[in-house]
């Protein structure tokens, strides 16, 4: 079964936007440990594709929660605490991370610095 | 000013400069990590050769871009990659830090010091992989760049800019020939405008390299040199880059304006090292499972052997790649690729090295397309009928095994040609100026060897050029010079010779 086949197969799992389990079952039995595998790994990856994951030193307000979501439509946003990054947001969107927080260009400083300095 | 009051106002002048941008990562996860190859999911926006970094300062270069996976190749051992790491992209091409701090020091293709004596400084980042220079930019070779070798500044001239390949057997004196030539470097610095010289060592032992650094500063040719080391154990990424780096390196010195020498020691074992990594990447594989993309390999090397014109600078890179054959042949899969690249091949031959002809040069299937250009006139007048004579006597050699009986004119040929062979025999590490090298062919086509036994013929070089150095100093000074024989400088070679002669004893 083709890379491409396993990836309409992933398509044909969802229900309005939602993993439907009754049609993931029917899939299941079809396949073998192989495929079954690259069904799971490429099931994630939709997942992944579907959700947003903030990262903020502090609890965001409502303000900015909305602002967040207007600006992801039609995407989960899962909200996380890391008080390491001092100020700002890590914003993770699949395979794609926007640093925008205060430990990102401080880290940015110390790397200039020493890559200049011995 | 206090030193530290120094730094720190560097520091406020450089967060002046500093601008803060929103970074933007690309992320992987790692899916396998197989003999240097690792496999990663993710990474969407990845580019071909971009720099990719894993947890755990490792960094590996991006090879293959699959549907949904990329495959890197890891500049390091690897072996805390494990399943599950996160793999992010850099943004950047793979390039190695160039500077003056290079000269007189072993790096390895990353421009990690190997010899121990601390940090390099680094001026500008070379990318390793760059579009060579366009013929816009060029202008033909028409310097030459003198090897200090007889047998090839006499037959096979090369010139600055050119990519003359030196190919041959194991153990008949590749290297050697390449390092002389770094050693005649030496007498340009000098005088004339001097030739930067970067020796490449692609998967040799690290006491043969260690040997050549030596021999380099016993010759204090080592100031003037950068090696560039991916030795044997060292892993396939490296040495299949080592090259690379190398001509970045070489690059870096040629947009000065300066005169550079890459010799790239050996490109059959690049080959190696990129077939390896081909087939752990799962590329198909073809002839002698290389893969199909090995001529390109090559070709996009040593396209980057350029002498470029006055309006770009004038800097040049000449490129000697250095091929190992099996059993002298010549026609094998690489040794012809590299052979078709390059503007011609030196050939050593293993018969010639052992009836101690060395050099082991086959001046019949020797040739340098480009470099006749590049001769001076001087060796030119002198050398010309040289390559003829010596060929024909070869060819003349083989029928007078069979023992039958010569007429008189076959005879001084055969016997003029042991002379020339002769003359053309060269100590290892003992580059020889071109006015020194002028006299001795002069002195051999112009019939002045003939009435020497042949056993005489290397001391009474050897002799003559010391007769000279003291007694016709004005004469090497007017050979040095370049320009045409004329009449006169003939004059001044003939009296020369008949005044060393008289005083030249058996």
């Amino acid at each position: 079964m083709s890379h491409k086949l396993i990836k309409e197969l992933v398509l044909a799992s969802y229900t309005n936007g939602n993993l439907d389990p009754e049609k993931v079952e029917k899939i299941v039995r079809l396949l073998n440990r192989a495929l079954l595998k690259q069904y799971i790994k490429a099931l994630k990856n939709r997942e992944l594709e579907t959700i947003v994951c903030v990262e903020s030193p502090y609890e965001l307000d409502k303000r900015y929660k909305k602002n967040l979501e207007d600006m992801f439509p039609k995407k989960k946003i899962a909200y996380n605490l890391d008080p390491t990054l001092i100020s700002g947001l890590r914003i993770t969107q699949n395979d794609l991370i926007y640093e925008l927080s205060l430990k990102i260009t401080l880290d940015q400083i110390l790397k200039k610095i020493r890559e200049n300095y011995d | 000013m206090t030193k530290s009051n120094d730094i720190i106002e560097r520091l406020e002048k450089q967060l002046a400069h500093f601008s803060f941008d929103p970074k933007t990562e690309n992320i992987g996860t790692v899916e396998k990590n197989n003999d240097g190859v690792v496999i990663a999911s993710g990474l969407s926006r990845a580019m071909i050769g971009e720099l990719v970094m894993f947890t755990k300062d490792e960094s590996g270069v991006v090879l293959n871009l699959d549907e949904d996976s990329v495959s890197i190749i890891l500049l390091g051992s690897g072996d805390d990659i494990k399943e599950g790491d996160t793999v992010k992209t850099t943004g950047k091409l793979l390039s190695i830090g160039a500077s003056e701090d290079l000269l007189g020091r072993v790096i390895n293709p990353q421009g990690v010091p190997l010899d121990g004596k601390g940090k390099i400084k680094k001026t500008k980042d070379m990318p390793l992989e760059r579009i060579a220079a366009g013929v816009v930019e060029r202008e033909p070779v028409n310097i030459p760049l003198k090897t200090g070798v007889k047998a090839i500044d006499s037959m096979i001239p090369i010139g600055r800019g050119q990519r003359e390949l030196i190919i041959g057997d194991r153990g008949l004196g590749k290297t050697a020939i390449a390092i002389d030539t770094i050693i005649n470097q030496k007498s340009y610095h000098k005088s004339l405008k001097p030739v930067i010289c970067i020796y490449v060592a692609i998967g040799q032992k690290q006491s043969t390299v260690a040997q050549i650094v030596a021999k380099l500063k016993e010759t204090d040719a080592f100031s003037y040199t950068i090696v560039v080391a991916a030795n044997a154990p060292d892993a396939a990424t490296l040495q299949y880059l080592a090259p690379y780096a190398g001509v970045a390196i070489a690059e870096y010195f040629m947009e000065k304006g300066e005169d550079v020498l890459v010799i790239y020691d050996d490109l059959t074992k690049h080959a190696w090292a990129y077939r390896q990594l081909s087939l752990v990447l799962r590329r198909p594989a073809g002839r002698e499972a290389y893969p199909g993309d090995i001529f390109y390999l090559h070709s996009r090397l040593l396209e980057r052997a350029v002498k470029l014109n006055k309006k770009n600078g004038g800097g040049s890179i000449t490129a000697l790649p250095i091929i190992e054959t099996q059993a002298g042949d010549i026609s094998a899969y690489i040794p012809t690729n590299v052979i078709s690249i390059t503007d011609g091949q030196i050939f050593l031959q293993g018969d010639l090295f052992n009836i101690g002809i060395r050099p082991a040069i086959n001046v019949g299937n020797s040739v340098s397309r480009v470099g006749g250009a590049a001769q001076t006139d001087s060796m030119k007048s002198v050398s010309g009928k040289m390559r003829l004579e010596l060929a024909q006597y070869r060819s003349l050699e083989a029928f007078a095994q069979f023992g039958s009986e010569l007429d008189a004119a076959t005879l001084s040929q055969l016997e003029k040609g042991k002379r020339m062979s002769e003359i053309l025999k060269q100590p290892q590490y003992q580059p020889m100026p071109e006015s020194l090298q002028i006299l001795s062919i002069w002195a051999v086509t112009n019939n002045y060897l003939d009435d020497i036994e042949v056993q005489h013929v290397q001391r009474f070089e050897k002799e003559l050029h010391e007769y000279a150095k003291t007694h016709a100093k004005k004469l090497l000074e007017v050979l040095d010079g370049g320009e045409k024989l004329n009449d006169q400088t003939s004059k001044l070679l003939k009296k020369t010779l008949e005044d060393f002669k008289k005083v030249f004893t058996i």
